[in-house]
């Protein structure tokens, strides 16, 4: 088993390599680079064409691509993204700051979303055909459908504005958790709800379930005991899937709600074309998201034996 | 001696009754009309198509038109949306988002679909080093998510309606380049496929004319959904400001404008935000209709 997992994890490392080269000449065309950007701030138009390419120079800008990515990369292996050209700060310490309020936020999101998922999905393959089933269907469909922004904005005015039950926007303490998490969640709330039921459903058929129930078991309790059981394992998959969309969501929703995470600090070096913190923030996420696709790939394996046996074809 | 077959044969009754041919697409589509779920997708799809295209003719409002005077209006029956602060009329502005949002949709689907299509038959079908090649491609594009990808590619681009459709469009890719490669590998296995093989039928014609009929169905199903979440996509990074810009009656501009006056007018971003979850409740109910209708085991 260990040797599957290994060779899982060994082919995440080309796609990495992909991954920030990818980031890496893309960002390199951006239109108004850096050093333009920060001219103008050190001092307007008071340098010369000749100090800029000094400058240039002393940032390493006029090496060809492949060396600066070499560059790029081998800093990034020691722990050194660069530093921001409006603050300074070393792209590691901007992003160590961040990151736990991103991860606090994914982590809170995903746990609603299969909490409220596994529930909602199991109360509809139970009442299947009922209108609780239906109900129960409408919501999940109306949580995938619903843009985040906009939930987010709704959330606030409802519970913030007109209750007073949360603070609107910021970060610290469950009470600014609370809202994000909710609107991050309710999205794969409704997929994953609609993968348990219809993963219930279809288990409901095997003959397992006939055997259960004629030893005299009753339907709620056949699922729960048994079929809830084999259908995690597809839901495994999902939810390791979805991660990498709720991270996505975290851009968004950062925003929204003003939470310095990754997401926030990432839209903001864009639009300050802030080059090196944007690049960093981008390959942090990118490199959380291919970890998770591996785990849940390896974890799939582990969980359900033929797929690691008869993985060779 | 050898007499011809058909003199041999009873003569065929005069009348002979079968049931009108029907292609599968056919049935498919009568399938998704009987369904409820797809019929109201459909339905809701259809009037945000009349209503994109004949905007000028329900409304007597100008899309971006300036009225100081009747500024930031709760809905009414003059404004059922209210007016945004500039005094325009929400409802009439949303009318004209419907012709954006659906031109994102679809611009975005067609690049999605058109390139990952082609990238996922010649990948699946050739195999070797072209389907490595594809596949490390389609990897390393699937090692962002999807917003992200959209956002970098659109700060390379710049914001702008224009590039809002091609960044979405090639976040998506690898979706459909994976489907089909999937179903090619899966395809190209098959006996009508190695019969055409064996008769020396050229490359590219067994992929057009055997493989590409074949996909289809996966296909109609995923660009149905992938509409769905292209519009959210597109609205989500017009919100953030990368995308369209503010006269513009965009869906995700228009929810972003009243962002800041939550407390004093509520209006100005929940209608917007209504208009955007309807139509893609409808696209994900016709996308899901038709899934069940083509195939119930398709899992896209």
């Amino acid at each position: 088993m260990w040797h599957y997992i290994q060779r899982q994890f060994l082919m995440g490392i080309p796609v990495l390599l992909g991954v920030s080269a990818l980031v890496f000449v893309m960002l390199s065309y951006i239109p108004g680079q850096a050093p333009e950007i920060l001219a103008l701030q050190a001092g307007g138009a008071a340098m010369t064409p000749e100090e800029m390419q000094a400058f240039r120079e002393r940032l390493g800008l006029n090496d060809p691509l492949p060396v600066q990515y070499v560059r790029f990369l081998s800093n990034a292996v020691q722990g050194d993204l660069g530093r921001s050209i409006r603050s300074n700060r070393q792209v590691v310490e901007i992003i160590a700051d961040a990151l736990p309020r991103t991860i606090e936020l994914a982590l809170a999101g995903m746990t609603l979303a299969v909490g409220l998922g596994l529930l909602l999905g199991t109360v509809a393959a139970i009442y299947r055909g009922t209108w609780a089933d239906a109900g129960t269907m409408i919501v999940a469909l109306a949580g995938w459908s619903v843009p985040s922004f906009w939930l987010a904005l709704v959330l606030m005015l409802v519970f913030s504005l007109q209750l007073g039950w949360f603070p609107i926007t910021g970060q610290g303490g469950l009470e600014r958790l609370v809202l994000p998490a909710v609107t991050l969640g309710l999205a794969d709330a409704g997929l994953i709800a609609r993968l348990v039921r219809a993963e219930i459903v279809e288990q409901m058929g095997r003959d397992y379930v006939t055997t259960a129930r004629a030893k005299g078991l009753g339907r709620p309790k056949v699922i729960m005991k048994h079929v809830l059981r084999n259908s995690l394992i597809s839901v495994v998959t999902v939810v390791g899937l979805q991660f990498g969309r709720l991270l996505g969501g975290t851009v968004i929703i950062e925003n929204v709600f003003a939470r310095q995470g990754i997401g926030r600090v990432a839209v903001d070096a864009l639009l300050a074309r802030d080059m090196a913190v944007l690049q960093g923030c981008v390959l942090l996420l990118s490199f959380v998201f291919v970890m998770t696709n591996l785990l849940t790939d390896a974890l799939y394996g582990v969980l359900d034996p033929r797929v690691r046996l008869g993985g060779k074809a | 001696m050898i007499e011809p077959r058909a003199a041999t044969l009873a003569p065929l009754p005069a009348v002979v009754k079968l049931p009108a041919p029907r292609s599968p697409f056919a049935l498919a589509g009568r399938r998704v009309l009987r369904s409820r779920g797809g019929l109201l997708g459909l339905c809701i799809l259809l009037a945000l198509i009349l209503l994109a295209i004949f905007a000028p003719y329900i409304s007597p409002y100008d899309p971006l038109a300036l009225s100081p005077p009747e500024a930031s209006q709760p809905p009414s029956w003059r404004h059922p949306a209210g007016t945004d602060r500039f005094g325009r009329d929400i409802l009439t502005r949303i009318f004209y988002g419907a012709r954006i949002s659906l031109r994102v949709g679809l611009i975005s689907v067609a690049i999605a679909g058109l390139s990952g299509t082609a990238l996922g038959l010649v990948s699946g079908y050739f195999g070797g080093w072209v389907d490595a090649v594809i596949n490390l491609l389609i990897n390393i594009l699937l090692g962002l998510p999807g917003i992200l990808l959209a956002l970098v590619i659109l700060a390379v681009l710049g914001s702008g309606l224009q590039n809002v459709m091609i960044a979405v469009g090639i976040s998506a890719i690898p979706g459909y380049a994976r489907l089909i490669r999937g179903n090619t590998l899966v395809l190209k296995e098959q006996e009508f496929v190695l019969a055409a093989r064996a008769l020396g039928v050229s490359d590219t014609r067994i992929i057009l004319a055997h493989i590409l009929p074949n996909v289809l169905a996966p296909l109609i199903v995923l660009s149905t959904l992938g509409v769905a979440s292209a519009i959210l996509v597109g609205a989500s990074v017009s919100y953030l400001g990368l995308g369209a810009k503010p006269p513009t009656p965009e869906w995700g501009v228009m929810v972003n404008d009243g962002r800041n006056h939550l407390r004093q007018a509520w209006w100005l971003s929940t209608m917007p935000g209504l208009a955007i979850m309807i139509t893609v409740i409808g696209l994900n109910l016709l996308g899901d209709a038709l899934r069940d209708a083509l195939d119930p085991r398709l899992r896209v």
